[in-house]
């Protein structure tokens, strides 16, 4: 028997992939591109490996799909395959750029995921399958978020909107397939290397903050910055789709606020980090941004935009895409998650957040992997 | 021993030109309607030939009654470098020897006056200007020192920079001993030099001016035994009005406690500005005797400066 993975390429890809592997076998979809599945399948089976070297990637297969194409791109043999071998089926596929147009959002997202459940349809053994979506699907809300909420509310960007949306479909099916939802906070990076495999609008910020490029930042400075590893990350996930899987049921998969730094921690010790990795940069005096009222932000916003300042503008635009979210201060309630995976203990920011930094330092912010990437 | 600010003074150049009108000749790069939304009205332009720093300078010495011979020391100061001096190849450099100081200190009759100029702090430097007369004083090398601030913008120079248009003026201030009224009691200037190429960290200033001037009007405060919640009145430079709305907003000070009623109007006259603003407070009646007063300006090079004054 066998886990497919959607999007197995993506940020929480590999991880996840890798303790799969320890489950079970796993067959990754991978999209048709330019490059040819089985070259992109090969990188992939590398990421695997780097991952976790213990994983057995011997275990590990492919099919060749896009699930923005027509029965999602799957040929006839490989859908017979699919249906004869596939249990569960764990759904990463996403497009998480926040700037993304919200047509371009809903493509990544919600038709992606309408698409993975009509393939779940197709699959007569499945016992399971796993939607990964992210916390923000409580966009603009406040105070305590519930992991069975899914209230209408408005969104900082496109893609809550769009991962909203999905979630929403994906509940409504709740009824005639096997679903759960993992609503998965922030990868900060790998605790084990550090790597950070895809850039999210926070590495952007803290990459802005490293240029000294970033004046002020909306926000309550106890705001909690939820983030989580990599690695806990992957085993979260695979542990609820294999040993904890509950049908209907939705999961915050988070470290939670007492091992998450608030947003003045997370910009404080970030500076202190930089200097103490980066001489040169200690040597700049650059003073940390200030965290501002809503209002503040918005008439510094307003002024950028009017004076017509080019770099500064674009700045701005990249970061409004996700510091208004900040200005939305939420506890994200994670009662089902510690019931469902009672030992799974992930590890503080703290512990970690230097190892990613020093790696995106020395990588110059993901530069240099992406440069040596074949 | 008490030090203040015994008399301020301040000339803008005569020529009074409109937003539209230096938008017509090349001289904005904005448009007149947003910088009218940043609190910019017109500018003032000096006549060629217009000694904008001895005519501040004298009016001060005849308004107040001064006796040049009381003068002990002048400090001449700028945020725009003086102007270029070029001798012709092969001629002794003594051209190179021509200083501003010296010809104010004649052109007013300062004659027992100590002359020496002050300067590469951008628009900080008239409170270091400040600084050093007060150090001056307390070290009983003076009675009254004289402090002359002249910018003027090199004809043709576009008006425009970083969100606020140039007036061309020129500023004086008397710092004597004993006087009560204006004492300098706290100073904070954050100097980092890595920001020394403006051009090339033009984002890199935009970014870091509010926090660094943030910690600077909160270090000046503390300085001078204060809180923020203490301070009377907050007197600006004339950058745009907007930025010193934002900056208020980051320091959580309502704009009723800053003097920003004619802040920007006549445009950012670099090194004049916190004397025109100081001057004018004192006209409007809004400085309460004893009351605490902060002051703050941002020089290119990059300087944040800071005072706070007991009324």
């Amino acid at each position: 028997m066998s886990i497919l993975v959607t999007g197995a390429t993506g940020s929480l890809g590999p991880s996840t992939t890798a303790r799969l592997l320890r489950r079970d076998s796993v067959v990754a979809l991978v999209r048709h591109g330019e490059e040819r599945a089985a070259s992109r399948f090969e990188v992939f089976r590398g990421d695997v490996a780097r991952a976790d070297p213990e994983a057995p990637v011997d275990r590990l297969g492919f099919v060749a799909g896009d699930l923005a194409a027509p029965d999602a791109g799957l040929g006839g043999d490989d859908r017979d395959a699919l249906a004869e071998r596939v249990t569960r089926v764990l759904h990463l596929a996403a497009a998480t750029r926040f700037s993304l147009s919200m047509e371009e959002a809903r493509a990544g997202n919600l038709q992606t995921t309408l698409a993975a459940l009509a393939l779940a349809e197709t699959l007569p053994r499945l016992e399971a399958m796993l939607v990964a979506s992210t916390l923000y699907v409580a966009g603009t809300r406040t105070g305590t978020i519930l992991e069975e909420d899914l209230v209408e509310t408005t969104f900082v960007n496109t893609y809550e909107r769009a991962k909203h949306e999905a979630e929403r479909e994906v509940r409504a099916r709740m009824r005639d397939l096997p679903l759960a939802v993992a609503r998965v906070a922030t990868i900060l990076g790998s605790s084990r290397t550090g790597e950070v495999r895809v850039p999210t609008a926070l590495h952007q910020a803290i990459r802005l903050a490293h240029r000294g490029l970033v004046p002020m930042i909306p926000g309550e400075p106890s705001q909690t910055i939820e983030v989580l590893d990599a690695e806990h990350a992957g085993e979260a996930m695979a542990a609820l789709l294999v040993d904890a899987f509950e049908p209907g049921a939705t999961y915050h998969v988070t470290a939670g606020p007492e091992r998450c730094f608030t947003l003045a921690e997370l910009f404080e010790v970030t500076l202190r980090l930089f200097a103490e990795l980066d001489p040169a940069w200690g040597r700049r005096g650059i003073e940390p941004p200030a965290l501002v009222p809503p209002e503040t932000y918005a008439l510094f916003e307003r002024t950028v935009r009017e004076a017509g300042d080019p770099a500064m503008t674009r700045i701005l635009r990249g970061l409004s895409t996700f510091l208004p979210q900040l200005i939305h201060p939420k506890r994200f309630d994670r009662s089902r998650l510690v019931g469902a995976l009672p030992s799974w203990d992930p590890p503080a920011t703290e512990d970690y957040y230097p190892l990613v930094l020093a790696s995106s330092i020395e990588s110059d912010w993901g530069r240099a992997r992406a440069e040596a990437s074949p | 021993m008490t030090v203040g600010i015994r008399a301020l003074a301040y000339r803008f150049g005569s020529r009074t030109v409109g937003l539209e009108d230096l938008a017509e000749r090349g001289l904005l790069s904005s448009t007149p309607e947003t910088l009218r939304g940043f609190g910019f009205d017109r500018v003032h332009l000096a006549e060629p030939g217009e000694d904008l720093g001895r005519l501040a300078a004298s009016d001060l010495l005849r308004e107040h009654d001064v006796d040049p011979l009381e003068v002990d020391a002048l400090i001449v100061f700028g945020g725009l470098p003086p102007d270029p001096v070029t001798v012709p190849d092969g001629e002794e450099p003594t051209g190179l020897f021509r200083y501003p100081a010296g010809r104010l200190q004649h052109a007013l009759g300062l004659a027992r006056a100590t002359a020496f100029g002050m300067g590469q702090q951008g628009c900080a430097a008239v409170l270091s200007a400040l600084r050093v007369a007060r150090s001056l004083l307390l070290a009983g090398d003076a009675r009254n020192v004289l402090c002359v601030g002249i910018d003027v913008v090199p004809e043709g120079m576009r008006r425009e920079v970083v969100y606020n248009v140039l007036s061309d003026g020129a500023c004086a201030m008397l710092v004597s001993t004993p006087w009560e009224r204006l004492r300098p009691v706290a100073f904070a200037q954050i100097t980092k030099g890595y920001y020394w190429d403006t051009p090339a960290r033009r984002d890199e200033i935009v970014a870091a001016y509010f926090p660094t001037a943030r910690n600077a009007i909160r270090e000046v405060v503390a300085a001078a035994g204060l809180t923020l919640d203490d301070v009377a009145l907050v007197v600006p430079d004339n950058v745009s009005r907007r930025s010193w709305e934002i900056l208020l907003g980051l320091l959580g000070i309502p704009e009723e406690r800053a003097f920003l009623g004619g802040s920007a109007v006549r445009g950012h006259a670099i090194t004049a500005d916190l004397v025109v603003n100081l001057h004018d407070a004192i006209g409007a009646r809004r400085l309460p005797s004893e009351a605490p007063i902060a002051l703050f300006t941002f020089g290119f090079g990059a300087n944040w400066g800071a005072a706070v004054l007991r009324a």
